[in-house]
């Protein structure tokens, strides 16, 4: 039980930490294109790794199968909403960042 | 347990006020709108967390209709808002 | 029957483990790559009910998640049959079908990739130097139009360092991507190939011989 608990906790933590991440880089990444990897890879394995979490928690299989009936949509949610920002920014003539010679690393 | 899901829910909620930044700074309305699909994933996220929290599971239910309109809400600004507004700034990097 | 499809699946593993040549020299074999057999379904009345079916099973048990198994079935019966209509109304059964036995081998390569991409934003995100060095690709999709080419979209968008932007009438799919020290090309290819797998595509790395 205590090993489960533990587990839940990582899977938890690490989900936020993800979040924490998605945030941290929609603020220091230089442009829409760079902010929406971001955010879409970064909060959908923060998602995905909490409903994981309370996932090992949940009380009956309908509510583990509606944990990731959520997560599905949200998956498939924020990656059109990602690719039409990121269609639209491009159809507006937004230009990409690029790195200053040789850039960053 | 709750301890972890209450610290959980609290480093959530500030994962949203730093999107705030975002929406304040832009520079454009695009990035405005990313900041506002950060709030549906983590709003999500934050939901589920506290459907386990305080027991309440309608609260899930809320967190399936808020992933629903956070998409409905990009859609309808890519659709109208972004084509309307000329006065956008279009340069990138803030 | 289930021989048959056993060795479906054998060829379609044959496929798979040639792949690591072709993807060697991914971006000197591009345009050859084609699909041979498009395993397509004559859209007919049987598709047709059986799209219904697969729908309304769907729904019910979408249902059956919402509504936490209660059963409160004299609404959710009618409204799953009255949806799966409205749904064969707006998305007509198309040529492409999923192939559900493959959906455990996909869901795990989706799984790992999201992982990957994860991770691949996060060690961006907090290094100082901030290392993005962004670029954007112009890639020939090999998959048929449909169903098929929308998850190649979505998929490379949940991708390490890889987002879709646009597909323009030439199926020249634009990608953005992260860092240009990334071997996009390949893995965009490798997409394709288990996106392919999914719908029961063939995809040969022989000599096609159309060049763009």
């Amino acid at each position: 039980m205590i090993l489960i608990d533990l587990l839940q906790g990582m899977l938890l933590l690490a989900g936020v930490g993800f979040f924490l991440v998605g945030t941290l880089g929609i603020l220091r990444f230089p442009d829409v294109y760079t902010r929406v990897h971001a955010l879409t890879k970064a909060d959908n394995l923060g998602l995905g790794l909490i409903v994981f979490g309370l996932l090992l928690g949940a009380e009956s299989v309908p509510v583990a199968l509606k944990l990731l009936l959520i997560w599905g949509l949200a998956l498939v949610a924020s990656a059109t909403a990602g690719y039409l920002v990121a269609r639209a920014a491009r159809r507006r003539g937004v230009k990409p960042w690029k790195a200053r010679s040789g850039g960053g690393a | 347990m709750n301890w972890l899901l209450e610290v959980v829910a609290v480093l959530l909620l500030v994962t949203l006020v730093l999107g705030l930044i975002r929406i304040w700074r832009g520079p454009t309305v695009a990035d405005r709108m990313l900041a506002a699909q950060l709030f549906g994933t983590t709003g999500v996220g934050l939901l589920l967390v506290l459907a386990e929290l305080q027991q309440m599971p309608a609260l899930r239910d809320v967190a399936l209709v808020l992933a629903l309109l956070a998409v409905m809400a990009v859609l309808a600004f890519v659709a109208r808002v972004w084509r309307q507004d000329p006065n956008d700034n279009h340069e990138g990097p803030s | 029957m289930l021989r048959q499809n056993r060795l479906k699946i054998m060829v379609q593993t044959g496929i798979l483990c040639r792949q690591p040549a072709v993807l060697d020299n991914a971006q000197a074999d591009w345009p050859r790559w084609s699909v041979m057999a498009e395993q397509r379904h004559a859209v007919d009345r049987l598709s047709w009910i059986s799209a219904y079916a697969l729908r309304l099973g769907l729904l019910l048990g979408v249902w059956w998640i919402l509504s936490g198994s209660t059963g409160d079935w004299w609404f959710g019966l009618p409204l799953a049959v009255f949806a799966a209509a409205v749904s064969l109304w707006l998305t007509p059964p198309g040529r492409f079908r999923l192939r559900l036995h493959r959906m455990p081998f996909f869901a795990g390569f989706f799984l790992w990739q999201s992982l990957l991409a994860g991770w691949d934003v996060a060690r961006r995100t907090l290094s100082p130097a901030l290392p993005l060095r962004p670029e954007i690709l112009h890639l020939p999709v090999v998959l048929p139009e449909g169903a098929p080419t929308w998850w190649l979209m979505l998929v490379i968008s949940l991708l390490p360092g890889t987002l879709s932007v646009r597909l323009d009438e030439e199926r020249s799919l634009e990608v953005h991507c992260l860092d240009s020290r990334l071997d996009v090309p390949a893995s965009v290819r490798e997409t394709e190939l288990q996106i392919a797998l999914l719908f029961g595509l063939r995809i040969s790395g022989a000599d096609g011989g159309q060049h763009s």
